[in-house]
């Protein structure tokens, strides 16, 4: 294939979205490390705008908002990897089984917890587990997972039910194969196929609700630099020092969208391609 | 109804000639081309399509998907826009008047009003939310703000018009409570509501069952008669139209092949095409026989061969075929062909 | 009786009725399996046993996990969900005195979504390939990946506090006064429903448009206002409806969001309130509250819809 034939397969709202995640992953990776300031302890003056030496101000500790709002984007991207990608495997592997068990009682009582933990908004039945298990990162984490494996397994099962009854896992039945085998060399790897288009477009959700509960104080808690919480610590300064809550906002909506824009890319080269 | 199905299946081309010929023309299209915009730019769907349907005529216009019949249909009521077509050359003559670049707002004087329309499928010709006495009242009052007891009884009067029973219930029910054929009935009801001089059909029995299928053909039949009014019904089967035309015109990727008398073009088709239509005819067939089938398969739209459009597909194409335009038209008496072998072979 | 049985009305509502008591077994066992043991998240693990004992009696932690479920429904049905350990008062009274703006909010919201997202949706339909469809594409991809909290706070900064056209924080139960508390939370969440919903409609309309009905209505002369609302709007709004029954229902996610951010006294602010003290009566009993909220809403979406449109499903 040539470069120019490559060039016009891309997407080019994909292509935005991957250039931007990426500049904003390296900042997070390159900002705290490379800064003279410490996103924890307050070293200038309080309160001030921004200027060339604190890009994004300070904030009321006298912290430099640039080098929190990057240390807070690392922490924020490496939770919500790591919610997603257990939500993803535990989420499609019982809704895949739900998917080929039919009509068995088991795969009925797991659609019907499946049915009714997506029911609820998210954000309230994540706020209930938080309320169990105390507002921190692992918090967040089994806040996240305890609630998102089901939208997984809602795609999964539903996937999983059109390919059990596809010619192929018919014809592998047939050849005398086991069930597990057929599962796990057929099922599995097409459902996956599905749900990781699925699991872009969950990550916006997902790194979005993480800051959502920080900011209701029912996350990641201060001085932790996380930008829901950062946006909230900012709030009562709104009127006096606006870039305290405005800068970690901007940087949050900037990632939400290199990643929208990274899924809604893939999806479309994925059904077209 | 006096007449049952066996005469109204007849073709009754001496009959009615006899009528048509006293009138004047009511419809008179000629050298009309139709092009729909696509990104590609404008494709043509219809070219040089000429004919005329006189007063109390019935002129069935045959043709396979995708050969311009439907597209030419909407041309004559003006809906081509909602398409993305236009009519790019050519006249179509209503009552003397020009159709063609009519404004919108003329238009409505004109379709629905002078010329009914029944479109394709009897499923989608009714709006599903709205009761069937509210659509039959818009038809009855076309755009006319004030509806009064005299519209609600011209309602009634179209339904028994049709052949609806128990109009009364009719009226407060949605189409999905009526069964296929009352739903074409209804549809041709809302169409008859301003008296048309000229009721066009486009397929109108296509997603019918067969014997619902039958009643409705009598239906338009006996309603030609009745309001002694023009039809003109587009079909993909032969049957459909000696039911109830006297005039057959065949149409083949988006070209006019030939048009003569039910009769004659029973008796003998000028056109190859028309005559391989005739021979694959399923209701007509030889049991003892194969099925007549015509070889390969239409042109898509826009990729029509040079020369005339049928040659690859005709038994009896010769070099001269191969090259130039879609044939000319010519007159063979009362009949016209474009085959250019039609005086050879027949 | 059986005729009534039949009634697509009746089995929209029996269905709810159904949902709404696995929505209970799940805000029940929110407390009961989430990882973590409330009585010592409260007293600390030093805790006395005797004083852990008490503490899981007066939470209903007490027994085993069915006789504690058997309790929990019983008492929710009499209407009672227990009482706050933080200030004594009962769950029930909690939620009666905080969901008034809670409901306005929403309500409001989902009236400005639809009256908007409909001549919206319909304008992008008639003009697919417009500069106007090219606009609200933008305008919507970035309105949507901005976090709705975020969103809020930008309002209130420049509504709020820049032009001093909105209050800062606070409602006012009483009709003409909440308004001016809730417009400008309720466009908030608009901003995030209506690229949704009309894009939905748009596509619907789309559909509708190619209807042979809609040829049939231009062949009628049917004049200009009742083809919109009869032939394009009503035969295309179903889908909308639904989505719109089902976002207003995790609308009440966003709400907890917006209430926050506005300050507004709402059932949200006094969830996140429970959640940071750990009042789990009360966190037990507003999740219960709000998963039947979503029901209640999905419901009567259904029942409009079924009255818009007779060919929609209500009987799945």
């Amino acid at each position: 294939m040539t470069w120019r034939a490559r060039w016009r397969d891309i997407d080019k709202a994909f292509l935005v979205g991957v250039i931007l995640l990426g500049l904003i992953v390296l900042a997070s990776v390159l900002v705290p490390v490379l800064s003279k300031f410490d996103p924890s302890s307050g070293t200038a003056k309080p309160m001030q705008g921004p200027s060339s030496a604190n890009l994004f101000g300070t904030d009321n500790l006298g912290r430099d908002v640039f080098v929190r709002a990057f240390a807070a984007t690392r922490l924020d991207m490496a939770v919500a990897m790591a919610a997603v990608g257990v939500s993803l495997v535990v989420g499609t592997l019982l809704g895949a089984v739900m998917g080929l068990g039919g009509r068995s009682k088991l795969s009925g009582l797991l659609s019907l917890v499946v049915d009714s933990i997506n029911a609820f908004p998210f954000i309230v039945l994540a706020l209930g587990v938080v309320a169990v298990v105390g507002p921190s990162v692992p918090g967040v984490l089994a806040a996240i997972i305890l609630t998102g494996w089901a939208r997984y397994a809602r795609v999964a099962r539903a996937r999983a039910a059109v390919i059990a009854n596809a010619d192929f896992v018919h014809a592998a039945r047939l050849l005398g194969y086991s069930r597990t085998r057929v599962m796990i060399r057929h099922v599995f790897p097409n459902v996956y196929a599905e749900s990781f288009a699925f699991a872009l477009s969950e990550l916006v959700i997902v790194i979005l609700a993480i800051a959502s509960l920080s900011f209701l104080g029912a996350g990641v808690r201060p001085p932790t630099p996380e930008l829901g919480a950062m946006i909230s610590e900012g709030r009562i300064f709104l009127a006096q020092a606006w870039w305290i809550s405005i800068f970690p906002g901007a940087v949050l909506a900037l990632a939400a969208l290199s990643i929208q824009l990274i899924a809604d890319g893939y999806e479309r080269m994925v059904r077209y391609a | 109804m006096p007449s049952d199905l066996e005469t109204a299946g007849t073709p009754r081309s001496d009959h009615d000639a006899a009528r048509t010929d006293a009138d004047g023309d009511l419809l008179a299209v000629s050298g009309v081309r139709i092009a729909l915009r696509r990104r590609s730019g404008e494709v043509p769907v219809v070219e040089t399509a000429t004919f005329t349907v006189p007063a109390n005529g019935a002129l069935g216009v045959v043709g396979e998907s995708g050969s311009g019949k439907s597209m030419l249909s909407r041309a004559l009521i003006g809906t081509l826009p909602r398409y993305g077509g236009r009519v790019t050359h050519g006249s179509i003559r209503w009552q003397g008047r020009e159709l063609v670049g009519l404004p919108e707002k003329a238009w409505r004087t004109i379709r629905g009003r002078e010329i009914g329309y029944v479109p394709q499928s009897s499923m989608a010709g009714l709006n599903p939310i709205l009761p069937i006495g509210e659509q039959l009242l818009e038809a009855v009052s076309n755009g006319r703000r004030r509806v009064d007891a005299e519209h609600r009884a011209r309602v009634l009067e179209l339904l028994d018009l049709v052949r609806i029973p128990r109009a009364k219930q009719v009226v407060s029910e949605t189409a999905d409570q009526l069964s296929g054929g009352m739903r074409q009935r209804v549809v041709i009801a809302a169409a008859l509501a301003q008296r048309p001089k000229l009721l066009i059909l486009d397929e109108p029995t296509t997603a019918l069952d067969v014997t619902v299928q039958a009643g409705i053909l009598k239906l338009v039949a006996d309603l030609r008669r009745e309001l002694g009014m023009a039809v003109m019904l587009t079909s993909h089967d032969l049957a459909v139209i000696e039911t109830i035309c006297d005039k057959i015109m065949t149409m083949y990727a988006g070209a006019v092949i030939e048009i003569g008398g039910v009769g004659d073009v029973r008796g003998g088709p000028l056109h190859p095409y028309t005559k391989a239509l005739m021979e694959s005819r399923v209701d007509q067939a030889d049991p003892t026989r194969d099925l007549v089938t015509i070889p390969g398969e239409p042109p898509s739209t826009g990729n029509w061969p040079p020369g005339c459009r049928f040659w690859p597909r005709c038994p009896v194409a010769v070099d001269a075929c191969r090259v130039g335009d879609q044939p000319a038209m010519r007159s063979f008496g009362q009949r016209w062909s474009a085959c250019l072998r039609t005086g050879e072979w027949l | 009786m059986d005729t009534l049985r039949r009634h697509w009305a009746v089995r929209i509502v029996v269905r709810g009725i159904a949902v709404s008591f696995i929505v209970a077994t799940v805000a029940f066992s929110v407390l009961r399996f989430a990882p973590g043991d409330p009585v010592l998240a409260i007293l600390g693990d030093q805790a006395s046993p005797i004083a852990a004992e008490e503490m899981r009696e007066k939470l209903g932690l007490d027994g085993n996990v069915l006789t504690q479920y058997v309790h929990f429904l019983g008492d929710a049905v009499r209407g009672d969900l227990g009482t706050s350990i933080t200030s004594g008062t009962p769950v029930v009274r909690i939620i009666g005195d905080s969901i008034t703006p809670t409901l306005s909010l929403i309500l409001l919201t989902a009236l400005f979504a639809l009256v908007l997202s409909v001549p919206l949706g319909l304008r992008l339909a008639l003009a697919p390939d417009g500069l106007f469809s090219k606009v609200f594409r933008v305008v919507s991809s970035f309105s949507l990946a901005t976090p709705g909290f975020f969103l809020g706070l930008l309002a209130l900064l420049l509504f709020a506090i820049r032009w001093k056209v909105a209050p800062i924080a606070g409602f006012e139960p009483t009709l003409p006064g909440a308004l001016a508390y809730l417009w400008l939370p309720a466009l908030v969440i608009c901003a995030q429903l209506i690229p949704i919903l009309a894009r939905v409609f748009r596509s619907s309309v789309l559909r509708t448009l190619d209807e042979e009905f809609v040829e049939a209505a231009i062949v009628r002369g049917v004049s200009r206002r009742r083809f919109y609302w009869h032939y394009l709007v009503r035969p295309s709004i179903a889908p909308t409806i639904a989505l719109l029954g089902y976002v207003t229902g995790q609308l009440l996610g966003a709400s907890v969001m917006i209430e926050m951010v506005f300050s507004m006294p709402g059932i949200g602010t006094r969830l996140v309130r429970a959640v940071t003290t750990r009042d789990y009566p009360t966190v037990q009993g507003i999740l219960l509250i709000f998963g039947v909220l979503v029901v209640l809403i999905t419901t009567l979406s259904e029942l409009s819809i079924k009255r818009l449109d007779p060919r929609a499903g209500g009987d799945r």
